[in-house]
This record gives structure tokens, C-alpha cells and sequence, in this order.
């Protein structure tokens, strides 16, 4: 069943119709949250807000777009709104990435430590570096490196042109080499 | 093409998005610029590092507890913050109220001898924090037509 459908079933009160919604996006929208907010308990409970909001503003909801833009756009903005409410609070993720509380390693990591610790570093880096870009490329990285959407499905979550879309990419490019260029020079 | 070309478009030539004739002229260059190919390997090299970042496993039963979460809230809406300054300014006034009605009937239980004792008995500021506290049945009244317009 198509979301439009869905929503209309939700609209008529269906519970069901609602669950089948989160079921079926709840997984690419926690991954969303949890590429700004790299810590689990946020991620959750940012992408439950999404959620409440969708159910909230059914009544209201037009298809004007699909949902999955609909959805997006919540969650970049909520992400970014606890972003800055942690800005606010002094809140230093980095610390949380540090202390290892907040990230998961692949199985063989554990296995072999040194690439463990290797791995993280470069983790971290790649994370200090993401969080350093202006909030649109950043956006647009986590949106298109992330969750694959094409340009096309970015600008229409950004409510910008998709020119717009490539010289945010290209920005955040040209930042993120200049940031990380040293970690694949190692690599050679 | 010149580098200066190149380099403004390297990123949606990377990215596939430029015409069939634009892809040509730029894998061209890129054939004959060293500094081109090794700007675009770089660039290329740190885009794949990003996927090492981790993915987090999903949370274990999303939906049930984004309905407990959902129910919580419904059945507790949070005060606004003017319903929490008034809600704080009936607790001091109620409280105000019991030490000032306490401190009477002691006074009252030692000197009051007749009714008209007890009324002129009373200091005048104390006549006037009980009439304040008159107001405190108005403020409960408000809140319990807060509650049952949900
Ligand atoms: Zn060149």
C-alpha cells in the first residue's frame, strides 16, 4: 500500500495504517538523526518526535510531496534544533565519541585492537570534520552520502534548487578533502 | 579545458550529473593533468572514507515504545510556563497562608477571649494576606478547566 493511502487510513483513525508507516520508515529516519547527533539516545528519541509530529499534523498532512520528504525534512530540523539546544548547553559529542559511549564497532574490531583504535581515531576525525561544515552542506553530505538520496529528492527536502544542492556538495567536498586529506594520504 | 574548469566541476563530474559531451571533455583532462587526477583521487579517497563511519543498530521495539512515549505525553501535558509561575505563586501563597493561620490560632488559643478579641486581635498586613489568599480558589478553579478542556 502506497503512503498517501496510508495516511489517509491514519487520518481516518486507523491505528494500524500508522504502524505500517513507522515500520516501514522508522529505520532510514533514526539513521538520519543518529548521523547528526552520533549518540543513540538522542537519535531515538529525535526520530520518535518525528513520528509524533506526522501523527499531530495528520489531520492537516496534503500529499503536496512524498512522505519520505515530509519525514526528512522533520528530522533535519529536529536534528539541527538539538544540535543547537547542545551548543547551547555546552554539549561536547566529540567527548561522548572519546569515551566510546556512543559509537559501535564492527565485530572483527574487537578481535584485533590496534585496528580498533586506529578505526576510531579515524571515525572521530570524520566526525569532527562532518560537524564542522555550515548546517546546509552538512545536510546535504549526510543526505546524499548517507541516505542516498539523489539531488533532485535533496532539494526538494532543503525546499531549495538543485543547483543549489551541487554547490553545497561541492563546498562540503572541497571542506571535507582539505580536512581529511591527510587520513588517505596514510592510506598510500 | 583548463584546470580552473575542472576544478569547478569536479564534484557532479564525480557525481555523474554533467552531459555525455561535459563527461568527455572533463575525463579529457583529466587524462592529461596530473594535478587534475590526483586532486580527483583524493577527493574521491576521502568521499569513500566517509562509509566507515559506523551505522547503529536499530532500536528494539521502535513502535511500542514510541506509542508508551506517545500515551505519556497525552496523558501528561506538560505545564506551560506561565501555568508553572502562577502554579508556584498559589503554593507560596497557600503556604504563606498556613504559617500565618498556624501562628493565629496559637495566638488566638492563648489570648482570644471573645469574637471581637479575634478580629481586632489581627495585625492589618495580616488582614491583607488573607484577603490575597481569597484569590488561591480562583487559580485552582482555572486549572481544573485547563485539565478537562484536553
Ligand atoms: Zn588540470
Amino acid at each position: 500500500m502506497q503512503d498517501a493511502e496510508l495516511m489517509e487510513r491514519v487520518k481516518a483513525g486507523d491505528e494500524s495504517a500508522f504502524k505500517m508507516i513507522v515500520d516501514r520508515h522508522h529505520r532510514a529516519i533514526y539513521h538520519l538523526c543518529y548521523r547528526y547527533l552520533e549518540k543513540r539516545e538522542d537519535a531515538e528519541e529525535v526520530a520518535q518526535d518525528v513520528f509524533i509530529r506526522l501523527y499531530r499534523s495528520v489531520d492537516t498532512y496534503q500529499p503536496f510531496a512524498k512522505l519520505t520528504t515530509f519525514l526528512y525534512r522533520i528530522a533535519v530540523n529536529l536534528s539541527l534544533n538539538r544540535i543547537r539546544d547542545r551548543k547551547r548547553k555546552r554539549w561536547i559529542s566529540l567527548e561522548m565519541l572519546r569515551q566510546n559511549k556512543g559509537m559501535e564497532f564492527e565485530a572483527s574490531s574487537r578481535d584485533h585492537p590496534d585496528f580498533a583504535l586506529e578505526l576510531k581515531e579515524k571515525q572521530i576525525q570524520i566526525c569532527r570534520a562532518i560537524e564542522s561544515l555550515p548546517e546546509n552542506q552538512k545536510t546535504a553530505v549526510i543526505l546524499y552520502r548517507f541516505q542516498e538520496l539523489s539531488y533532485e529528492e535533496i532539494a526538494e527536502v532543503m525546499d531549495c534548487s538543485v543547483s543549489a544542492v551541487e554547490a553545497r556538495l561541492h563546498r562540503a567536498k572541497l571542506s571535507l578533502k582539505k580536512k581529511l586529506n591527510h587520513l588517505v594520504d596514510d592510506l598510500k | 579545458m583548463n584546470c580552473a574548469t575542472f576544478r569547478k566541476q569536479f564534484s557532479v563530474f564525480q557525481d555523474n550529473r554533467l552531459s555525455s559531451d561535459q563527461m568527455n571533455d572533463m575525463a579529457l583532462h583529466l587524462q592529461s593533468c596530473a594535478d587534475c587526477r590526483k586532486f580527483t583521487e583524493a577527493s574521491e579517497a576521502v568521499w569513500e572514507l566517509l562509509t566507515i563511519l559506523p551505522k547503529p543498530k536499530l532500536p528494539p521495539f521502535f513502535y511500542t515504545r514510541l506509542k508508551a512515549r506517545m500515551e505519556a505525553d497525552h496523558q501528561a501535558k506538560p505545564l506551560s510556563w506561565i501555568q508553572r509561575a502562577v502554579l508556584s505563586a498559589m503554593v507560596t501563597a497557600v503556604l504563606t497562608l498556613g504559617i500565618i493561620l498556624g501562628s493565629m490560632a496559637g495566638r488566638f488559643s492563648r489570648a482570644a477571649k471573645s469574637e471581637n478579641d479575634l478580629f481586632y486581635g489581627l495585625p492589618l498586613e495580616e488582614i491583607n494576606v488573607l484577603s490575597e489568599s481569597a484569590y488561591a480558589s480562583d487559580y485552582f478553579e482555572f486549572f481544573s478547566q485547563e485539565g478537562g478542556a484536553e
